[in-house]
């Protein structure tokens, strides 16, 4: 349910006092516009236009701004409150290899993400104070080589088993918790690499318009405030055919598209 | 604006995307894309125009006074910029944080005005007395450098044919002027004169206009250039550290000036259907 900032959340003295909501005599009311969410006997309203709010196990995009050799660690941009924290300690090393904590791996830092350098990570733990600590000890997480990054409201990506998606259209889809999301050509599978190499490789022009079609059908969709997962960016993407990709960045064309597939899932949701 | 970094890969995948002439929005090298246009909506100015494209929003206004004219060009108006970036960009504008961007960006709204033929209607007493033009111009929001420039002069030519300055008479017996007693006595500008500025960014081993913040962030340099509704070139000047050559830029012109003429129509268009309304 949704609820604006004032707005009476409940009128019962039996629920407990959560996240973006505050006593106004004695009546629980929203501060924010949001969802309101019930746990038990608690009551919070997550709001909607928000910075990331991290859990354990999310999957994150996260640009790397800072490598602080001194404290063995990267600073990552997630956009959360507090920067995110990639601890050396919780990267794979190149080629699979364990770390062996010597002096050199620290001074090699650099050479394994640097500044500007985009990852992909999963949440790993949350500090006190909210920052976030990721780890990319998977072979499907790393750096991110050839593509375009979007960044969208966090709130319009939900948490799902997938966050890894191979469109039938041909492009691979990072769908960040945090709001970022990441569109790249289909890595083909047992190359992943953890990302250290990456390839530089010219993308063909056939190609580049698929990927710039996912990214202008992603930004009508969010514009219009739609969940963002694969199904309705599919939908979109057929949807917009009838367009070329030029066109899909006129305002209102991008109200059209996003309109059209609203429609078109609700038909499918009715069925 | 805080410097953008790109990554290696996103940096190849778009200068690669530009050598393709089809950019990561789809546009083309010399597509801009979307801009809205408003008008008259400052009350308490004489004229004002509001532009939006897509992350920039500029707001400029338009104030008058009369002064009496500098002793050297006794027949020409004045016009006077001031630019303001608001700290809701970005914070790191707070107090004097874009000191620096403003004075460059009025400093060359100074220079391209110098010689306009619109301070000459601004004339009121050869000699004695004549309209000092104040143009505020506010950036609400901003984009990627590059093409908050075009979209400043866009602001300004927009403000300066909304404008209409109240009729001054001179009168001989009191040898003084007065002004016109009927409220709808205005004299409108001839704008046509007026130059917008047209920037040009080298990504790769090709020009493009209107850059995303990303494209800026990998470009080499830009070029800026004012010109007037001939498509003559006026003003130049380079943002950016990066060198470029000479060659290139010569072949360029023509085309600067096709994207120059093209935007000066679509002032001219979009004005008129304000004033029609």
């Amino acid at each position: 349910m949704l609820c604006l900032p004032g707005d009476t959340v409940t009128e019962d003295a039996d629920y407990m006092r959560g996240h973006g909501t505050y006593y106004k005599s004695k009546v629980l009311t929203s501060s924010v516009a949001g969802c309101i969410d019930k746990v038990n006997k608690l009551l919070s309203v997550r709001p909607l236009r928000t910075r990331y709010n991290g859990e354990i196990g999310d999957i994150v995009v996260g640009r790397v701004i800072d490598v602080q050799t001194e404290h063995k660690r990267w600073r990552i941009d997630t956009s959360s409150r507090l920067d995110t924290i990639l601890l050396l300690s919780s990267v794979n090393l190149p080629g699979g290899e364990l770390r062996r904590k010597t002096v050199e791996d620290e001074l090699m830092m650099k050479s394994f993400f640097k500044e500007g350098d985009l990852i992909s990570a999963e949440v790993q733990s949350i500090f006190a104070d909210g920052a976030l600590s990721v780890h990319t000890r998977n072979l499907k997480y790393g750096k991110l080589g050839q593509g375009v990054l979007l960044r969208v409201s966090p709130s319009l990506v939900e948490r799902r088993k997938t966050h890894f998606h191979n469109l039938p259209c041909g492009v691979h889809l990072i769908l960040g918790n945090n709001g970022y999301i990441w569109i790249s050509l289909p890595v083909s599978e047992g190359v992943e690499s953890g990302g250290f190499a990456i390839n530089l490789d010219p993308v063909p022009l056939a190609d580049r318009e698929v990927i710039s079609r996912v990214r202008n059908c992603i930004l009508a969709l969010a514009k219009q405030k739609m969940m963002l997962h694969s199904t309705s960016i599919n939908t979109c993407y057929e949807i917009s055919q009838s367009y070329q990709v030029k066109d899909l960045i006129k305002s209102k064309i991008m109200t059209e598209i996003a309109q059209l597939t609203n429609e078109k899932m609700k038909i499918e949701e009715l069925q | 604006m805080a410097e953008l970094k790109l990554s290696e890969g996103e940096k190849c995948y778009l200068i690669n995307g530009i050598n393709d002439n089809f950019r990561i929005d789809g546009r083309s090298c010399w597509d801009r894309r979307e801009i809205e246009l408003e008008n008259n909506l400052l009350p308490s100015c004489v004229g004002s125009a509001l532009i939006r494209s897509v992350n920039c929003s500029v707001i400029a206004g338009v104030k008058m006074s009369l002064v009496s004219p500098d002793s050297g060009r006794p027949g020409k108006g004045k016009i006077e910029f001031f630019a303001d970036i608001s700290a809701n960009a970005d914070p790191l504008f707070e107090g004097r944080g874009g000191q620096e961007m403003t004075v460059e960006l009025v400093r060359f709204f100074e220079d391209s005005f110098k010689d306009c033929s619109l301070l000459d209607c601004l004339t009121v007493v050869e000699g004695k007395q004549v309209w000092c033009l104040s143009i505020d111009i506010l950036i609400l929001e901003i984009g990627a450098r590059a093409s908050l420039y075009d979209l400043c002069s866009i602001a300004v030519k927009a403000a300066l044919y909304d404008t209409r300055l109240p009729k001054v008479y001179f009168n001989p017996d009191i040898m003084d002027i007065e002004i016109s007693e009927d409220p709808f006595d205005l004299m409108q500008l001839d704008v046509s004169k007026v130059p917008i500025f047209v920037t040009v960014t080298r990504i790769g081993n090709n020009y493009t206009i209107d850059p995303t913040q990303e494209e800026e962030a990998s470009s080499i340099a830009s070029l800026l250039f004012s010109v007037d509704n001939c498509g003559t070139l006026l003003h130049s000047k380079k943002l950016g550290h990066g060198s470029l050559h000479c060659y290139p830029i010569k072949e360029l012109i023509p085309k600067i000036s096709e994207v120059a003429l093209e935007l000066h129509n679509f002032i001219d268009d979009q004005c008129k259907s304000f004033t029609s309304r």
